[in-house]
């Protein structure tokens, strides 16, 4: 079986990021779109680490320099949960190769940890890449020992175990669960929506016990380091086993931390193989009734009829509507939390000086540009592609349904923002109206921003819908640009509060207006045939 | 009905795929499209459908060249792939509606042609169930009937006989008659030689990318099969 699972796993692993597309394809403009995607992905590894070696540094200054490690531990973990929550189902499950590999005498008990194992190596570069620079600062602020790194090293390469565990297990029952409902992705997205929300709740509260103050102090920060000591004590003791490990050189605590990591990894796994084989049949098999009779059928415009064909697209994949509507989600609560916690609690919580509830617009319209949907729109017509290429369709008629279903998409979670925000701000009804205009704004700004983004750099071959959901260097320029939209909006509101407000939201709403329409004509003129 | 001048397409990494090639497809000709795997057969369909670009040469059809004028070029011409990917989230009858849509059929007309060819190709009973539990067969049937619903005047197709039944390809190969009787046109590309020759009043045979014979079925076989000629022809890149 070693060598089953050594072949399969590098069959798994000679593609990650690209690798291997990388090495033999002969289309230069591919190369400089992974190119690109890795210096995105560069960009936000060196943020995390600047992060961390700040948090790091600000906890010795303070005093707390014995509890870094396990704040590393803690936040890399909470990393890699994120990551491998949206993306296990489908590496783990893989159902469309499911079938060829079973065909071959192959184990399932081999696919399942040769699947594993990749995931497993992909976690663990992370750990690697974040903690290592970590270790070495701290160890040398601390004049660290040996044992120190040796001890924090191991602790690395078990990091990504527990995480993996929960996330996986999450996303297993998630999916037996769908894989037995005829509308398989509806309900899978429904679950892993319910999830997320439920998560997030629970993270709100736990920092609603922090208590509010004015202002950052020294004092303050110190009571924050020991109240996350004390939470991550209770729902998370490996961190704290790594901690005793790493910093008192406790090897009670390392084989504590690398019984329990490598017990419950080696449990879970051998209780998903029973059922691994029955989960991925069911996510492959289809009810078919074979009876129907020839009805009336309807007859619909044809931006009606690809709109109607774009949204049944997007709601048969439960990757696209867990990892798009999230951010639509957060724009709702955004404007709920706004509501029910008060505008002056607004202030105190985001704790930047000089912000106040008149970012209220801003704040809600951030949400939105998380992750729109036509991000990766152009992409997910994969394979399919060849239909609307070969009928009698404009690239207008393509796109406009595309943003049509973002906006679908995104109009209930909207309509709620607003009717939030303004009873928010039931004081200053003149800011109702930048409620309304600037989210609106930002939402079609983003919806024709994604289809260009995605236009130029497109992925029409993929086995995977995470790798152009999550993947992809469309959503994340996308996002990267969403973020940056916002940058002359809130620097101006930050630092010249003698500007008018009004003036503010009114610039930024024409120049989000006048930005979306040179997009949108420039998107209409490319041609589909030059897409391949 | 079809011309193509001087096809040439190079893929990225140099692979030059078709060069130079030249055929005219008349109304009432099945056309049959024939080579070796990698010859240039589906690069050469592809441009005429108007999915893939070329950078040399000229399609039209009726007339109307497919570069300046994609769409008119469209909506008269129905192209089916070797393997037809379809939309597995789309039931059948909510694709084929899709297809109706697109080309704007009257409500009328859509159901008595998606009604009598699904009868005629009997997959009736499974419109109703989502594409994903639809066989090769069934798929590539109704991609076929998606073609033919909004009666074209040129329908492309590529390796249609893969992935069909008999009694499917019978019916096919009847619908091609009929659509041809009515003045249209087909062009298909095949490695069944057996059904070219029967079906097939015009060949051509292509050979790493370059057309090295063209012409009816009778002048190019002069009694001989069609395997025979075919395997001459590739073997020596010329005919007698």
């Amino acid at each position: 079986m070693g060598r089953q699972i050594r072949l399969l796993s590098r069959i798994g692993l000679c593609n990650l990021f690209g690798i291997n597309e990388i090495r033999y394809t002969k289309d230069r403009k591919k190369k400089i779109q992974y190119a690109g995607l890795a210096a995105v992905w560069l960009l936000l590894l060196l943020v995390y680490l600047f992060y961390l070696i700040t948090l790091s540094n600000g906890l010795i200054a303070i005093g707390l320099g014995s509890i870094v490690p396990m704040y590393f531990y803690t936040l890399t973990s909470l990393v890699i949960l994120c990551f491998s929550f949206f993306k296990a189902s489908s590496v783990i499950f893989q159902s469309h190769s499911f079938e060829m590999l079973i065909s071959l005498p192959v184990t399932e008990a081999a696919v399942i940890i040769s699947r594993f194992w990749t995931m497993y190596l992909t976690n663990l570069l992370l750990s690697l890449i974040t903690l290592i620079p970590g270790m070495i600062l701290y160890g040398s602020r601390m004049h660290s020992g040996p044992l120190f790194y040796l001890i924090f090293l191991a602790g690395t390469l078990l990091l990504p175990l527990l995480p993996m565990t929960i996330s996986t297990a999450a996303g297993a029952v998630i999916t037996a669960i769908g894989a037995r409902m005829k509308h398989k992705s509806l309900v899978i997205s429904l679950l892993t929506i319910l999830l997320v929300v439920a998560v997030m709740a629970v993270s709100i509260m736990s920092q609603e016990k922090l208590g509010s103050t004015a202002t950052v102090t020294e004092e303050m920060m110190t009571n924050m380091a020991v109240f996350m000591q004390g939470q991550i004590g209770r729902l998370y003791l490996p961190a704290v086993w790594f901690n005793e490990a790493a910093v008192y050189g406790s090897w009670k605590s390392f084989l504590l931390l690398a019984f329990s990591a490598i017990l419950l990894f080696g449990l879970f796994v051998g209780v998903l193989q029973k059922y691994y084989g029955r989960i991925c049949q069911a996510l492959q098999s289809s009810s078919a009734k074979n009876n129907y009779k020839m009805q009336s059928l309807s007859t619909a415009s044809v931006l009606k009829s690809l709109w109607g064909r774009e949204l049944r697209r997007y709601f048969a994949s439960s990757v696209y509507v867990s990892n798009t509507i999230i951010g639509y989600i957060l724009m709702a609560a955004a404007a709920i939390g706004i509501f029910a916690a008060g505008t002056q609690r607004m202030a105190q919580f985001i704790q930047i000086p000089g912000i106040t509830e008149k970012a209220i617009p801003l704040l809600i319209s951030f949400m939105a540009a998380i992750m729109p949907t036509t991000s990766c729109s152009v992409s997910m017509e994969g394979k399919e592609f060849w239909i609307v290429k070969s009928l009698p369709l404009r690239s207008k008629d393509i796109f406009d349904s595309k943003i049509l279903v973002n906006l679908t998409v995104a109009c209930p979670f909207y309509l709620i923002a607003v009717i939030f925000g303004c009873l928010s701000m039931r004081n200053d009804p003149m800011m109702w109206i930048w409620i309304l205009l600037v989210p609106a704004a930002y939402l079609w700004f983003m919806a024709v921003l994604g289809i260009t983004v995605n236009l130029a750099v497109p992925v029409l071959n993929w086995e995977s819908e995470v790798r152009v959901v999550k993947q992809s260097a469309s959503t994340m320029i996308t996002m990267l640009i969403g973020f940056l939209s916002f940058i002359p909006s809130a620097a101006c509101i930050w630092l010249l509060p003698q500007i008018s407000i009004h003036l503010i939201f009114a610039i930024t709403v024409i120049v989000l207006i006048g930005a979306s329409i040179v997009l949108y004509l420039k998107n209409n003129r490319k041609k589909l045939i030059n897409l391949e | 009905m079809l011309s193509i001048q001087n096809l040439s397409k190079t893929y990225k990494g140099g692979k030059k795929a078709v060069s130079g090639l030249s055929l005219e497809v008349a109304a009432g000709d099945i056309y049959g499209f024939i080579g070796h795997n990698g010859a240039g057969k589906t690069t050469t369909i592809k441009s005429v459908a108007g999915i893939l670009d070329f950078e040399e040469g000229e399609i039209t059809i009726d007339g109307i060249s497919i570069r300046e004028d994609p769409i008119r070029c469209k909506s008269v011409l129905a192209y089916i792939p070797d393997n037809p990917d379809l939309y597995e989230y789309l039931t059948g009858i909510q694709y084929l509606n899709f297809i109706a849509d697109i080309f704007r059929l009257s409500k009328s007309d859509r159901e008595m042609r998606i009604r009598n060819n699904a009868e005629d190709f009997e997959i009736t009973g499974a419109l109703g169930d989502l594409i994903s539990s639809y066989s090769h067969g069934m798929k590539q049937k109704l991609a076929i009937i998606s073609a033919l619903i909004h009666k074209p005047r040129l329908l492309i197709l590529d390796e249609p006989f893969v992935g069909l039944d008999p009694q499917a390809a019978v019916v096919l190969k009847a619908k091609m008659h009929e659509m041809c009787g009515e003045g249209s046109a087909i062009f298909f590309s095949t490695h069944v030689l057996d059904v070219a020759e029967k079906l097939c009043n015009k060949v051509a045979i292509i050979k790493n990318g370059t057309l090295i014979a063209a012409g009816s079925t009778a002048e190019l076989t002069k009694g001989e099969s069609l395997e025979s000629v075919f395997m001459e022809v590739v073997g020596n890149g010329k005919t007698n």
